[in-house]
C-alpha cells in the first residue's frame, strides 16, 4: 500500500510540473504527506513552487493584467455608481493600501485601489490587476476597521493569486497570441487590432462571468480566506475578525450577490475557524479598540 | 524489507522533485537585468516600502541587480543603487525581433508577443471602448486617482498600531 502511495505521489508532482498546474501537484503533495513521504514544510514549499510555475506559465504580462482590470471595472461601474463620500473613500483605501502591502504581490502595473459602490447589496469585487470595489450594503454590515481589513483581504488575495485572469481559457490566450504574433510584422493596422478587440472582448466577459454570476471556485475563496488571514496578521490586524464577519453574514441569512458568488460561507468560516484554532483566542487589544472608534466615527456601519 | 523500499522512495521523491524544481527555475546569473513591470516605482535606500526614494524608475527600464534581500532587490539604475520589491519587476527576456516588428506568427512566443506589447494595449482599449459606450471608463479614471500620499498611509498605520 504504501508503496503504491508513494509511487502515486511521484506520478502526480511529476505530471503536475509538467503540466504547470499547481492543483495536481498539490494532490501529489497531501497523499506524500498523509502517507508520511512529505513534512509539512516540504510540502509547503513543493507547493509554493507549483504555484510560481503555474503563474508563469501564463502568457499574460502586468500591463495586459491592467487593461482587463479597467474593463472589467468599467462594467461595473456601468451598472454601480460610485458612493460619493470621499472620507470613507479615502479610509477604505488607507485600509486596503495597508493590507494590500503586507500581501504577496504588493506591487501591480497600476496599484490597488479601493472604492465603494453606492448599493445596499453585500458584495465585494477583485478586478484583475488591483481595483477592488466593496458595496456599501458589505460595509455596513462589518462593526470594525478589522473586519474591513479581512474583506479587502480576501480580495487582495483574489488579485495575488489571479484568480480573475484564470477564468481566461487557454485557448482564449492561444487565439491572442496567433492574432497578435500576426500583426506583429505589421504593427497593429487593422484586421489584426480588429480581432484582438473581440478577444478582448470575449476576455472580459469570461472575466466579468466569473465574478457576477459562477463565481470563484471553492479552492479559490478558500484559498483568498487563508491569504487574507496571513495579510492581516502580518498588517498588525486582527485576523480572527474575517471568522466574526463570515459568522455574521451566516447569520443573517442574506440573500444577495455575496452569497452567491461566494458561496457556502458555512464551509468558509469552518476553514478560517480551523486555520485561525493553532494561535488560540486573540483578544481586542488597545490598538484595535482604537481602530474601531476611527471606524465608528465614519458612521459605515448600519 | 517494507523500511527499506519506504527510505528507497522516500529518497526517489525528494531526489526527483529537486532535479523538476532545478530543471523549472534555474539559478539566475548574478547580474541579471531586470525589467520594470509597474507602470511607475520609486527604488528605495532600503528593503521597505517607506524608505527614503531614491530614483524614480517606469515601465520597460531596465535595472542591473546587485542583489538580494528576502522580497526585494537591490539594483542600480542610471549611477544610482537602491531596493525595489520583486513584484514591480520582471526576469523576462524581450525578444528583439519582436520588438522590431520583424518575428512571425511561428516564430512569435507567448512572451515575446505579450512583451512586445502586441497583445492587450491601450490601442485595443480604445476599440472595445468604441464597442461598448455603455461602459463607465469616467468612472475607472476616478477610482485609479484614488491615492494614499506615503506619509499620510505611514501616518495611518502608526496611529492604528498597525505594522508597515
Amino acid at each position: 500500500m504504501t508503496r503504491e502511495l508513494a509511487s502515486l505521489t511521484v506520478i502526480l508532482l511529476a505530471l503536475g510540473l509538467i503540466m504547470s498546474c499547481a492543483e495536481v501537484v498539490k494532490m501529489g503533495t497531501s497523499i506524500g504527506e498523509a502517507s508520511g513521504y512529505l513534512s509539512s514544510t516540504e510540502k509547503a514549499s513543493i507547493d509554493k513552487v507549483a504555484d510560481k510555475t503555474e503563474r508563469a506559465a501564463r502568457p499574460i504580462t502586468d500591463s495586459e493584467e491592467y487593461y482587463i482590470g479597467r474593463a472589467v471595472a468599467a462594467r461595473f461601474l456601468g451598472q454601480y455608481r460610485l458612493m460619493d463620500d470621499p472620507q470613507a473613500t479615502l479610509y477604505i483605501n488607507e485600509i486596503g493600501q495597508t493590507v494590500a502591502q503586507a500581501s504577496d504581490r504588493p506591487r501591480t502595473h497600476g496599484g490597488y485601489h479601493f472604492a465603494i459602490l453606492d448599493t445596499e447589496d453585500i458584495n465585494a469585487f477583485a478586478c484583475p490587476g488591483g481595483i477592488i470595489l466593496v458595496t456599501r450594503g458589505m460595509l455596513k454590515m462589518a462593526k470594525n476597521e478589522d473586519e474591513v481589513a479581512g474583506i479587502l483581504a480576501h480580495e487582495v488575495g483574489h488579485v495575488n493569486h489571479q484568480d480573475g485572469i484564470a477564468s481566461i481559457s487557454q485557448a482564449r490566450w492561444g487565439e491572442v497570441l496567433a492574432a497578435a504574433g500576426t500583426g506583429a510584422a505589421q504593427s497593429f493596422a487593422g484586421v489584426e487590432l480588429g480581432s484582438l478587440v473581440s478577444l478582448f472582448e470575449d476576455a472580459i466577459n469570461d472575466v466579468f462571468k466569473t465574478l457576477v454570476v459562477n463565481g470563484y471556485s471553492r479552492v479559490q475563496e478558500s484559498q483568498a480566506d487563508q491569504a487574507a488571514l496571513r495579510y492581516t496578521r502580518r498588517a498588525g490586524y486582527n485576523p480572527q475578525a474575517l471568522a466574526d464577519f463570515l459568522a455574521r453574514l451566516e447569520e443573517s441569512g442574506v440573500r444577495g450577490g455575496f452569497r452567491t458568488t461566494h458561496p457556502g460561507t458555512a464551509e468558509r468560516l469552518q476553514e478560517v475557524k480551523a486555520a485561525l484554532a493553532p494561535s488560540g483566542p486573540m483578544p481586542v487589544s488597545a490598538a484595535q479598540k482604537q481602530r474601531t472608534a476611527r471606524f465608528q466615527a465614519l458612521k459605515l456601519s448600519g | 524489507m517494507g523500511t527499506s523500499l519506504t527510505g528507497w522512495h522516500r529518497l526517489l521523491i525528494k531526489a526527483g522533485l529537486l532535479v523538476l524544481v532545478l530543471a523549472l527555475f534555474p539559478a539566475p546569473a548574478s547580474a541579471q537585468t531586470l525589467r520594470v513591470v509597474k507602470d511607475q516605482d520609486c527604488l528605495r535606500d532600503q528593503a521597505q516600502f517607506f524608505g527614503q526614494p531614491v530614483a524614480l524608475v517606469k515601465q520597460g527600464d531596465q535595472l542591473k541587480q546587485l542583489g538580494m534581500k528576502g522580497d526585494w532587490y537591490q539594483v542600480e539604475f542610471q549611477g544610482k543603487q537602491g531596493w525595489i520589491h520583486q513584484s514591480a519587476v520582471s526576469t523576462r527576456k524581450v525578444s528583439l525581433s519582436a520588438l522590431r516588428g520583424t518575428g512571425t506568427a511561428q516564430a512569435a512566443t507567448a512572451d515575446e508577443v505579450a512583451l512586445a506589447g502586441k497583445g492587450f494595449t491601450p490601442e485595443v482599449e480604445a476599440g472595445y471602448r468604441e464597442k461598448n459606450p455603455n461602459l463607465n471608463y469616467a468612472a475607472v479614471d476616478r477610482v485609479e486617482s484614488f491615492q494614499v500620499p506615503e506619509a499620510q498611509l505611514r501616518k495611518f498605520i502608526t496611529e492604528g498600531g498597525l505594522r508597515p
